[in-house]
């Protein structure tokens, strides 16, 4: 999978920021990610599909295959997807 | 205050004030790119003629580095001109690149497509220009340059057209007063903010020849009352006085100088400046405090602007700090500071127009308090 080189991923002071970089349709502005999202930005490019990202991200938080836990990471990098941010 | 930046933060601002407002680092900086310009403004603080050699690509990539380094996240672009750097599209893109949001300020004359092209591309969060007249005329008799007029006319038609954001500034002064208010009709005309400024500082060697070109403190009050802005925005400040939204001393102001501090402001607290001979100073106007970064480290050069700036403490007779008008002046310790080489002489014409100021204010609150007893 590849991330957007729209934007560029920061760590200041603890926090995890999507910085833009160039044109794109989302935000011209710093979005400010939580830890788990950091962590899925983070392991975009080791993985190869969405599957396998959602896979690494439930073994790396002891998620169960049937978890809400494990919903909600599915339907965030399905968002990240939409938005164009990474790409399968 | 009303229509006045001194540090070019705009929206990111607020980012900052959510995320990082107990940190003191340098999330914002400003660059003055070279010292060179292809105008002539007598008003203009920046001195072109210092004869040093701006610092160099590899200079600017190793300072901006430690600062992304420091959680930098804004950097306004000045000079002298930006577009006279020959490398200017590589510092532009490097620092795009490092995850900056940029603010361009330029006279925008030398503004081109090929500028335009690079902007759509890696987007600018604003360029801030002036506009030193309203007619070819009145501009070049500021600027010093023929044909200067007619590149500003030809900068704002490409921002315009392509949709870039961008503010415009009026300087009014000796040389455009007469034109102040045709500007506000410009800036309303091009949908665009028209920030109009009556501040004229000395130069950054502390030269006061610019001064020449101010304004008498009556006729800066006078845009006050006269134009429909101003007068609106001193009206909400009385509005605003009497129902308890703010107090007669701001918040920010009061806790500095009640704390013994000689600058009420936030300099050199989330903000460094790098000149073009390529030392830091705690912003634009504070040129007095430098420190060479060619001599030193970064570290060192932050601590001693902390010292000397941020925790530097006045002398009890500092007229500023028991000041009742202080919320209604344009009052800079940095301007003192390079004008008279001691920062605690005030520049009696910022205290003419902050009295004037609130005593307009003043008349409003009792024609607010009148009215209130009516009904």
């Amino acid at each position: 999978m590849k991330r957007s080189e729209a934007f560029v991923f920061r760590n200041i002071y603890d926090k995890h920021v999507l910085m833009p970089v160039l044109k794109n349709d989302l935000s011209d502005m710093p979005i400010v990610l939580n830890e788990v999202a950091a962590a899925i930005w983070c392991r975009v490019e080791e993985c190869s599909n969405k599957e396998m990202l959602i896979e690494e991200i439930c073994n790396l938080y002891n998620l169960k295959k049937e978890s809400p836990e494990k919903e909600a990471i599915e339907s965030f990098v399905k968002r990240l997807i939409d938005f164009k941010l990474i790409m399968e | 205050m009303p229509d006045n930046k001194c540090v070019h933060i705009g929206r990111i601002d607020e980012f900052i004030d959510n995320n990082f407002s107990d940190i003191i680092a340098p999330f914002s900086a400003g660059f003055e790119l070279t010292a060179k310009c292809n105008l002539n403004c007598g008003h203009c603080y920046a001195r072109h003629d210092r004869g040093h050699k701006d610092f160099t690509t590899d200079e600017f990539k190793k300072i901006f580095d430690i600062l992304i380094d420091y959680g930098l996240l804004e950097a306004y672009f000045t000079g002298g001109e930006i577009f006279m750097r020959p490398d200017f599209e590589e510092l532009y893109i490097y620092a795009k690149k490092k995850g900056v949001i940029l603010v361009l300020l330029s006279n925008i004359t030398l503004l081109n497509e090929k500028h335009i092209e690079l902007f759509k591309e890696y987007p600018v969060e604003l360029i801030s220009t002036t506009m030193y007249g309203c007619t070819e005329e009145t501009y070049e008799k500021v600027t010093g340059v023929k044909g200067s007029y007619r590149n500003f006319q030809k900068g704002l038609e490409l921002l315009q057209k392509n949709n870039i954001r961008y503010e415009l500034k009026f300087v009014s002064m000796r040389h455009n007063y007469h034109e102040v208010y045709k500007a506000r009709e410009i800036g309303r005309e091009l949908g665009v903010e028209m920030i109009i400024s009556t501040g004229i500082h000395p130069m950054s060697d502390g030269t006061l020849k610019p001064m020449d070109y101010r304004l008498t403190p009556e006729e800066a009050f006078l845009f006050d009352i006269n134009d429909a802005g101003r007068n609106e925005f001193w009206r909400n400040v009385a509005k605003q006085l009497v129902s308890g939204e703010i107090e007669l001393i701001p918040d920010r102001t009061k806790s500095r100088f009640n704390q013994g501090c000689l600058y009420p402001c936030s300099i050199a607290n989330q903000h460094v400046f790098i000149t073009s001979d390529y030392c830091m100073q705690g912003c634009v106007r504070a040129s007095y405090k430098k420190y060479d970064i060619r001599k030193g480290t970064f570290d060192a050069g932050w601590q001693y602007l902390q010292k000397e700036l941020v925790e530097k403490k006045s002398s009890s007779t500092f007229k500023c700090r028991t000041c009742k008008d202080i919320r209604f002046c344009e009052q800079c310790t940095a301007n003192f500071g390079q004008a008279y080489g001691d920062e605690e002489k005030v520049d009696d014409f910022y205290c003419q127009v902050a009295k004037m100021r609130h005593d307009f204010v003043d008349e409003e609150i009792k024609k607010i308090l009148k009215n209130q007893i009516k009904s």
